[in-house]
């Protein structure tokens, strides 16, 4: 048997580990062979090449927008006159009852949007002030405004929204499906995270984690300064012909290893090295934005060299376009509380709304005008939501106007891959708790795997016993159909 | 193609036969082999500890003899006619028949082999059996039906060798001396073997050469450290606390511990004994506190509004699927929850289990309290142990003179409230008792003016704080503090003077704070922090009785100062004053027994004081005054509670009923020889880390969903020798695994084999596996000859890329370390838990937020990035190739055999020194025309790199 019989025998082989990395070494294994000159059709390796959609797929891939640290939806999409009447007022006891807050105490006073709301486009969603980019595409959103969890932190909170689970060890969504569909593009990591804002969300790394999955299944975080991909590029002074020319050696002294060990995964390895250097061309390309026009930079409002959410919003379009399964954008600063200038709706507030507002608006724009919006899927929003109380924090007035968490009631909204257009979901007249239509964050989950052609119960992997899934058996989680065109 | 079936069903009827040869002819069906790995497919998702559906459960045998809410008996054992089970497989109406077919059922029908398996297994008497890893491991003696048994060096290969024969393979022959030795090297101590270590052993004809060496790699230091690496993932070590501001934490002496109980051979029990309850042993020794941080490495979560509570339950929650999964292989987890969807363990035991660790004094706070001091000067380590010992001893002594006298002193008088006022919200009186309502800020104080009822002395006044919650199940509350307590007496004419109290005692001793700080501004005193389990009591007593003339009163201030993260507030709300007129409280204060106990304590303080070191976290109980109730979460819900539960193990793996009434009684029902569990999951383990695959494949889940023992006899008699020869000794048997002749069978596979089983398996060729994370880099440092060798010690911060570090407000930055701390052995590389060293993230080590009982291996191209262009393999890189100049000699051939024989220990073909030389002559003429050197002083040297970082990256290199 020569190494490609070797290859084909591999790929049929069924044992536990060989499952589940069944996609990652058949499409490693697919373009090896292709780089070797053969047919991958003819090899019987391309079946799992193709990803497991368990249905028809809108999307084929995902850009989610996350806002870490929790915009309030009362300064942006969530309009609520009765609780502008209520403004400066105590809290109604009702509110107060039996609820756990982060920082809140006592007897509170409500606050009123201190932004103003209108009505805008065809669909007349309401829509404050601060975002007159993002107003211009209002009838590409899918606003829903009755999302709610059970957390009331950031870091639990993120790691339900992501992993669908509050503690740490779980795989991120971004890893179920690249796990169910694999990756489109063999030269770059199917699941790219981004982040901007200067920190890093608050769970930290577990959020674009593989969790009980197999590594390669994680995240890769990518930086807007140096190596785009860690450890992408050679070290200085080392040209990419003397790459290629040290890489055949190395393939060449593996193959030895090969044919006298006969370990099948030597070959994977040959074929990694392979998959290495031409991410190494491609994601350098991928992620450099000097190859962007100006009128796109203009649009987008990027900076080069630094690292802005605009750079990585234009990062995202790159990557649609390249096929990367699952983009992942995350932008600290939406903590406003009030306890410092920059964390207040009355300061920092504002200048989170600027730095994301156009960004958003191009990448819209961007990816309809290249017809991409039709199978990408965008998803916008942060962990949970503001109280509608003002936050009192150590059971005082504070000087800067701010809210406190609310796990009760959030807004999200989504764009393309055949979402409907308009408004879905209520909160109550004051805006503190989903009452209508509610959507839990595993109905979300759910709903997005449903987009991508994955069904939320049947995307599984076992581990500790159980067939694991992204949504888990603890809460109920449907998929909200009502949400499609 | 068609060869490539033929020969899976050449394979698949080799298992086949072999599980006939198992069951033997005539024997009685089998329930674990045959019977329940189909109920565990195809009934229990709907009949088993979760889902009861038609209140049917096929988990224990009582249950499933019993009648379902059809009235009909399930299984009537020897009459499957009358079984409602049998009737039901073999019906094809869709209303009855098993399993459930339409949509919303799980399972296709079984197949007729199967059906006819129950029926038998009816007939046979429906006999149920205990899972295999429920009943204690038995040996069977392999070696007597060997067909040949002189390849047998070791006991175990009579096993291995059985297994081969009946599969019709034959073992191996021997790998050469070299790649023994690299194996046996890389997987004792974690480097390679140097040039003379690999001389010395080649050139030794003894015949117990290989058992010199095996003791010289058991021996060496460097043992501990790489045996520590993997206790660390079950562990879930890490330098930080985790969570969203993963601040810095001192626990680098666990790993000290850990490196110096491998060294030292500690036997296993001991070593996990000291883990889960090196706090209760008496006079428990430095190392016995240091080894219980193991419980202690759970997350502490420090973010802004956090509730402790909740966050508390999650460090228990995570120290009981800690202990399951990492000691005992068992999915415990899943009952947290509901009751086991597989194993006979209900719902109840998780709690029953938890309360063994549900007492311990930590409570998720920020300063990780309670903390226990580790001198810097190993001398004095002993001493500061024993003075914290003492000291907490002396606490209680000191304390038991006020509270016992308070326990049965009930001549307690009530005052009567002339006016309440509050710094914020409201203060009234309800039958003596105070009440507090609206927002309480931190710094919130209340003063009481109160009427004594009659003139005279009063020797005491004690403070009660009375949690707000009546209902147990609700409890525990917001935390409640007296932070500071000052009462003046006013005079008729307003003349005011301060009362001073000498002693503070209380009902007990508990928490961080002490009672007595409630005298002292700028402390926290006493109370329930952080939170509130009880009706707490304290005692002021003043120096002498104060004197009540007629129309005194007393001004009584209650200030609370206490916070949690962020700044919530732990106000006193509800509490009561009363006053003591009893003279024996003054007394007491000048009782001599009482009067010793406090000199004592001052003078420990003071001995503590002059002692330098680091605190790190360690358990300690909260005394039987303050047990936590541990109840049931229902539906695994911490807020949502059930009935209280008692501590205990579950039933089926206590066979044997060991006393279990408290954490270290847990432990040694752990490490009792009839712990069916303890000494497989170890002996799996290692078995695992030098085969490359577990006997168990799944080493956290040696249970009925986990994958079956490939095989039992071998396993058994590994864990009967662990606990029996060898006493719990690791290094005897990790001694009889490299020395075995399966170990030291040649790890290349002939093409009949590569074929018959392709991943080793059965064990017919020696193991070849990739290094751990941590090896990949200590190879590096070894074989260029830059790795330094500081045993223990704090972490280190070896070069990693700008920025990796971005965690919101925390402050903390990587600073590339300089010196021989750049080259410290991986385990000693600072672990942050949300942002891990990447390069070891990139070859599978694991987050260590929570406890990995396994790593997957995997294989990728991010992990030839980091071989090839890490700044770290750059510089190895660099050092390797001026030693393969140096010491390999004259000509560009033999440097480069050198530095092949130097990452491989073994002789490079002529096929790839010849491949390398083209390369490095290729690469020479490019650096010529290029100038273009950043790494290298010259072209040749440039060259001479490049070829180095390829011998860090070929296959050969990065396995074993």
């Amino acid at each position: 048997m020569n190494i490609y019989e070797q290859l084909r025998h591999d790929t049929a082989q069924h044992d536990t580990r060989r499952q589940f990395l069944k996609h990652c070494v058949a499409g490693v294994g697919t373009s090896w062979l292709a780089s070797m000159g053969l047919d991958a059709a003819a090899t019987g390796a391309s079946d799992d090449d193709k990803g497991l959609s368990h249905f028809a797929p809108k999307a084929k891939r995902v850009i989610f927008l996350h806002m870490a640290g929790a915009p309030s939806q009362l300064e942006l999409f969530d309009h609520k006159p009765e609780l502008t009447a209520l403004n400066g007022k105590d809290c109604p006891k009702e509110f107060l009852e039996g609820q756990r807050f982060a920082f809140i105490q006592g007897v509170p006073k409500m606050l009123g949007s201190i932004f103003p709301f209108h009505r805008a486009g065809e669909t007349q969603q309401w829509i404050s002030d601060r975002l007159p980019h993002t107003e211009k595409v209002i009838d590409d959103l899918c606003i829903i405004k009755s999302l709610h969890t059970d957390q009331f932190n950031h870091a639990p909170a993120q790691l339900l929204m992501h992993t669908g689970n509050i503690n740490l060890g779980n795989p991120s969504i971004g890893s179920w499906v690249t796990y169910g569909l694999g990756n489109e593009n063999q030269n770059l990591p199917g699941y790219i995270v981004l982040a901007s804002g200067g920190k890093n969300p608050s769970a930290g790394k577990s959020v674009w984690g593989s969790g009980f999955l197999p590594s390669v299944y994680q995240g890769v975080q990518c930086r807007s300064k140096g190596d785009p991909v860690m450890y992408l590029s050679s070290p200085k002074g080392v040209s990419s012909e003397i790459r290629r020319n040290t890489m055949d050696a190395i393939n060449k002294v593996n193959q030895e290893a090969y044919e006298e060990a006969k370990d099948p995964e030597t070959l994977t390895r040959i074929s990694q090295y392979e998959m290495a250097f031409r991410m190494q061309i491609h994601a350098n390309e991928a992620f450099d934005l000097k190859h962007e026009p100006e009128y796109i930079h203009k649009m987008y409002g990027t900076e080069q060299g630094k690292e802005s959410f605009a750079n990585n919003c234009l990062l995202a379009r790159r990557l649609a376009e390249r096929g990367t399964r699952y983009i992942q954008l995350f932008h600290w600063g939406w903590d406003a509380h009030g306890a410092g200038e920059k964390e207040a709706l009355n300061g920092g507030f504002k200048k989170q709304c600027k730095d994301t507002d156009q960004a958003i608006y191009a990448l819209i724009t961007d990816l309809k005008q290249r017809g991409l919006l039709d199978d990408t899927l965008i998803v916008w929003g942060g962990e949970f939501g503001r109280t509608p109380m003002r936050e009192n924090r150590g059971g005082k007035e504070m000087k800067l106007i701010g809210r406190d968490h609310n796990p009760g009631a959030f807004t999200m909204w989504m764009a393309g891959a055949g979402v409907k257009p308009g408004s879905y979901g209520e909160t109550d007249p004051i805006g503190y708790r989903a009452v209508k239509d509610k959507v839990s964050v595993q109905d979300l989950q759910a709903t997005i795997l449903n987009r991508l052609g994955l069904n939320h119960k049947q995307l599984v992997y076992p581990f500790n016993g159980l067939d694991q899934t992204l949504t888990g058996v603890v809460k109920p989680s449907k998929v909200v159909k009502d949400l499609f065109l | 193609m068609q060869s490539l079936i033929l020969q899976i069903i050449f394979f698949s009827s080799l298992l086949c036969s072999l599980a006939a040869a198992e069951n033997g002819v005539g024997e009685r069906v089998s329930f674990n082999d045959k019977i329940r790995p189909i109920l565990n497919r195809s009934c229990v998702g709907c009949h088993g500890g979760v889902k009861k559906a038609g209140g049917i459960s096929l988990i224990y045998r009582a249950e499933a003899l019993g009648k379902g809410e059809s009235g009909k008996t399930v299984i009537v054992p020897g009459k499957p006619e009358e079984s409602d089970l049998y009737r039901r497989i073999m019906s094809d109406d869709p209303k009855i028949m098993m399993p459930l077919v339409e949509e919303g059922g799980h399972s296709k029908p079984l197949s007729n082999d199967e059906k006819h398996l129950i029926k038998t297994w009816i007939e046979e008497g429906a006999h149920w059996e205990e899972h295999w890893a429920y009943i204690k491991p038995k040996l069977v003696v392999k070696s007597k039906d060997l067909k040949d048994s002189s390849w047998v060096k070791q006991p175990m290969d009579s096993y291995i060798l059985s297994r081969l024969e009946s599969l019709n393979l034959k073992p191996s022959k021997e790998a050469d001396k070299a790649q023994w030795l690299r194996r046996a090297s890389l997987d004792i101590t974690g480097l390679p073997p140097t040039p003379s270590e690999l001389g010395d052993f080649l050139n030794n004809d003894h015949s117990d050469a290989y058992e010199q060496v095996a003791k010289r790699l058991l021996d060496s230091p460097r043992y501990g450290e790489r045996w520590a690496s993997l206790w660390m993932d079950l562990a879930r070590y890490a330098d930080t606390m985790g969570y969203e501001k993963d601040p810095h934490r001192d626990v680098w002496q666990y790993r000290e511990w850990l490196i110096k109980a491998f060294n030292d051979d500690m036997p296993y029990d001991e070593f996990i004994r000291d883990q889960l309850a090196g706090d209760l042993l008496e006079n428990p020794s430095t190392d016995q506190m240091i080894a219980t941080a193991f419980l202690r490495n759970s997350q502490t979560n420090t973010e802004g509004g956090t509730d402790d509570e909740e966050f508390r339950i999650a460090a228990l929650i995570d120290r009981v699927n800690t202990t399951w999964s990492s000691l005992q292989g068992i999915t415990f987890g899943c009952t947290q929850c509901h009751s086991h969807p597989y194993e006979p363990i209900p719902h109840e035991d998780y709690f029953k289990f938890s309360a063994f660790f549900n007492n311990t004094e930590d409570a998720d706070l920020d300063n990780e309290f309670p903390k226990f001091l580790i001198a810097n000067d190993p001398t004095k380590r002993d001493l500061a142990t024993s003075i914290q010992l003492e000291i907490d001893s002396l606490k209680q002594q000191v304390n038991q003179f006020g509270s016992n006298k308070l326990a049965s002193e009930t001549q307690w008088e009530s005052l009567t409230l002339t006016e309440l006022t509050a710094s914020a919200g409201k203060i009234v009186e309800q039958e003596g008792v105070l009440n507090t309502s609206g927002t309480h800020p931190v710094d919130t104080h209340f003063i009481l003016k109160a009427k004594p009822l009659r003139a005279g002395s009063v020797s005491a006044i004690r403070v009660s704080i009375i949690p707000e919650e009546t209902d147990p199940a609700k409890l525990p509350e917001r935390g409640s503090v007296l932070s500071q307590f000052t009462v003046q007496k006013v005079a008729v004419d307003g003349s005011k003077s301060n009362i001073i109290f000498q002693k503070v005692f209380s009902d007990s001793i508990v928490g961080p704070y002490e009672a007595q700080q409630s005298l002292e501004s700028g402390r926290q005193g006493f109370g329930g922090y952080p939170k509130l389990f009880k009706r707490r009591e304290a005692v002021f007593v003043p120096a002498q009785p104060v004197i009540i003339a007629e129309g005194d009163l007393l001004e009584i201030k209650v200030h609370s100062k206490a916070s949690t993260t962020g700044s919530q507030a732990c106000t006193v709300r509800r509490f009561q004053v009363m006053i003591s007129r009893d003279p024996s409280w003054t007394a007491l204060l000048s009782n001599q027994a009482y009067l010793d106990a406090e000199t004592k304590l001052i003078t420990q303080h003071k001995a503590l004081k002059e002692i330098k070191g680091s605190y790190i976290p360690i358990l300690k109980e909260r005394g039987k005054e303050n047990i936590r109730e541990t109840r049931m979460f229902i539906g695994g819900l911490w807020l949502n509670k059930g009935e209280e539960q008692e501590m205990g193990v579950p039933a089926v793996i206590n066979t044997y009923q060991a006393e279990t009434d408290d954490r270290l009684a847990m432990a040694e029902w752990m490490t009792h020889k009839d712990n069916p569990l303890t000494s497989r999951v170890m002996a799996n383990r290692v078995f695992a880390e030098l085969f490359g695959r577990g006997i168990v494949e799944t080493l956290g889940d040696l249970g009925s969903s986990g994958v079956k023992p490939n095989n039992l006899p071998l396993l058994d008699y590994l864990a009967l020798s662990f606990q029996g020869k060898y006493k719990w000794s690791l290094k005897s048997m990790l001694r009889e695994m490299v020395l075995s002749s399966t170990y030291r069978q040649d790890n290349k596979a002939t093409d009949d084999l590569a074929k018959r089983d392709p991943k080793n398996l059965w064990l017919a060729r020696g193991p070849r596996t990739r290094l751990t994370a941590e090896m990949m880099r200590d190879n590096a440092l070894a074989v260029s000859g830059l790795g330094t060798h500081k045993l223990g010690g704090k972490s280190v911060m070896p070069p990693q890329p700008d920025g990796v570090w971005q965690t919101v407000y925390n402050g903390a930055k990587w600073k590339n370390a300089v010196g021989a701390d750049r080259y410290r052995r991986s385990v000693y590389t600072y672990w942050k838990r949300t942002s891990p060293y990447p390069s070891m993230l990139t070859f599978d080590a694991p987050s260590r937020d929570v406890c990995v009982p396994q790593r997957i291996s995997t294989n990728t191209p991010l992990q030839a990035l980091v071989t090839l262009n890490d700044p770290v393999f750059l510089e190895c890189s660099q050092h390797f190739a001026k030693r393969m100049v140096s010491e390999g000699g004259g000509s560009i051939e033999m440097q480069i055999s050198y530095g092949y024989k130097l990452t491989t220990q073994q002789e490079a073909s002529a096929a790839t020194i010849k491949v390398l030389t083209d390369l490095y002559h290729q690469l020479s003429a490019d650096y010529e025309s290029q100038s273009l050197t950043k790494f290298a002083a010259s072209p040749s040297e440039a060259s001479m790199v490049i070829i180095a970082n390829a011998l860090l990256n070929i296959d050969s290199a990065i396995t074993k």
